[in-house]
C-alpha cells in the first residue's frame, strides 16, 4: 500500500532541484564550446579545436534560444511545484501551468529539431550523420514522452478538481 | 431531466425559521445551508437530513422530492 507522502516537503525539494538546474542549463552551452573541445572531439568528432571564435559564438547564441526555453520550462514547473506546496494542487492555475508546460515543449522540439538540421550543416562541416539522427531521435522521444506524460497529469488533475468540486458541494 | 428537488425552503417558511437560526440548530455553516437551500448540493449526507428532520419536524419525503 502507498503511504500518503509529505506533499509539501517533496514540492518544496522538487522546486529546488528545478530552480538549481536551470544556471546549469544555461551555462551548459557556452562552457561546452569554449572550453570543451577535448570532450566534443572525443565524443562527436566535430574537430572542435579548429572553430573560430565567431562560430562558437554563434552556436552559444543559437543555443541560448532553446536553453531559455528549457529554462522557462524549469519555471513553469516550479511554479508547479509551488502550488503543490501550498496545497492549491486541484486548481484551473495548475492546470494551465502544466498546459503552458506542453506548448513550450513543443516549442522547443521544434526549435533543436530545425536547429540540427539546418544550422549545424552552416556551423559545422564534419557532423557524423549518425549523431544527427540520434541526437533528432532523441528530441522526438523526449517531446513525445513529456507531451503524452503532462497531458496524463493534466486530465488527471483535471478530473480530480471535479471530484473535489463535488466533495464541497456535499453538506 | 429527472432529478433530486431540495423542498428546504418551502420546509423553512412553513416552519417560520431563517437560514442562521436552522443553521445553528442543526450544527452545519450558513453556507453550506444556502448550498443546500439554493439546489445547488450534489450529496447530503445522512447526518445531515437526519439533523433537519429533526430541526424541522418533518420526514425526509418533506425536504426532498424526485422530479420527472
Amino acid at each position: 500500500m502507498i503511504a500518503t507522502t509529505n506533499i509539501s516537503k517533496y514540492a518544496r525539494i522538487f522546486k529546488i532541484l528545478c530552480i538549481a538546474l536551470i544556471p546549469m542549463v544555461l551555462l551548459w552551452s557556452p562552457l561546452m564550446w569554449f572550453f570543451g573541445d577535448k570532450m566534443t572531439d572525443a565524443t562527436y568528432g566535430l574537430n572542435l579545436a579548429n572553430f573560430s571564435f565567431a562560430q562558437r559564438v554563434g552556436l552559444v547564441l543559437i543555443e541560448l534560444v532553446s536553453n531559455g526555453l528549457v529554462s522557462y520550462g524549469l519555471i513553469l514547473l516550479a511554479r508547479v511545484a509551488n502550488n503543490f506546496q501550498k496545497d492549491e494542487i486541484f486548481t484551473v492555475k495548475t492546470v494551465g501551468l502544466f498546459l503552458r508546460l506542453q506548448k513550450i515543449t513543443g516549442y522547443w522540439a521544434s526549435y533543436t529539431i530545425g536547429y540540427f538540421i539546418f544550422f549545424h550543416g552552416v556551423f559545422t562541416t564534419t557532423i557524423p550523420a549518425y549523431v544527427l539522427f540520434v541526437s533528432l531521435a532523441i528530441v522526438a522521444i523526449v517531446y513525445l514522452f513529456i507531451f503524452f506524460f503532462l497531458s496524463i497529469l493534466a486530465t488527471l488533475i483535471v478530473k480530480a478538481t471535479q471530484l473535489q468540486g463535488d466533495q464541497d458541494l456535499t453538506v | 431531466m429527472a432529478r433530486i428537488k431540495v423542498k428546504l425552503d418551502e420546509m423553512m417558511a412553513r416552519r417560520k425559521i431563517r437560514l442562521n437560526e436552522l443553521a445553528k440548530l442543526i450544527d452545519l455553516t450558513e453556507a453550506n445551508l444556502s448550498i443546500l437551500k439554493n439546489d445547488k448540493a450534489k450529496a447530503i449526507r445522512f447526518s445531515t437530513l437526519e439533523a433537519l428532520c429533526a430541526a424541522l419536524d418533518c420526514q425526509p419525503a418533506d425536504l426532498i422530492e424526485f422530479e420527472k
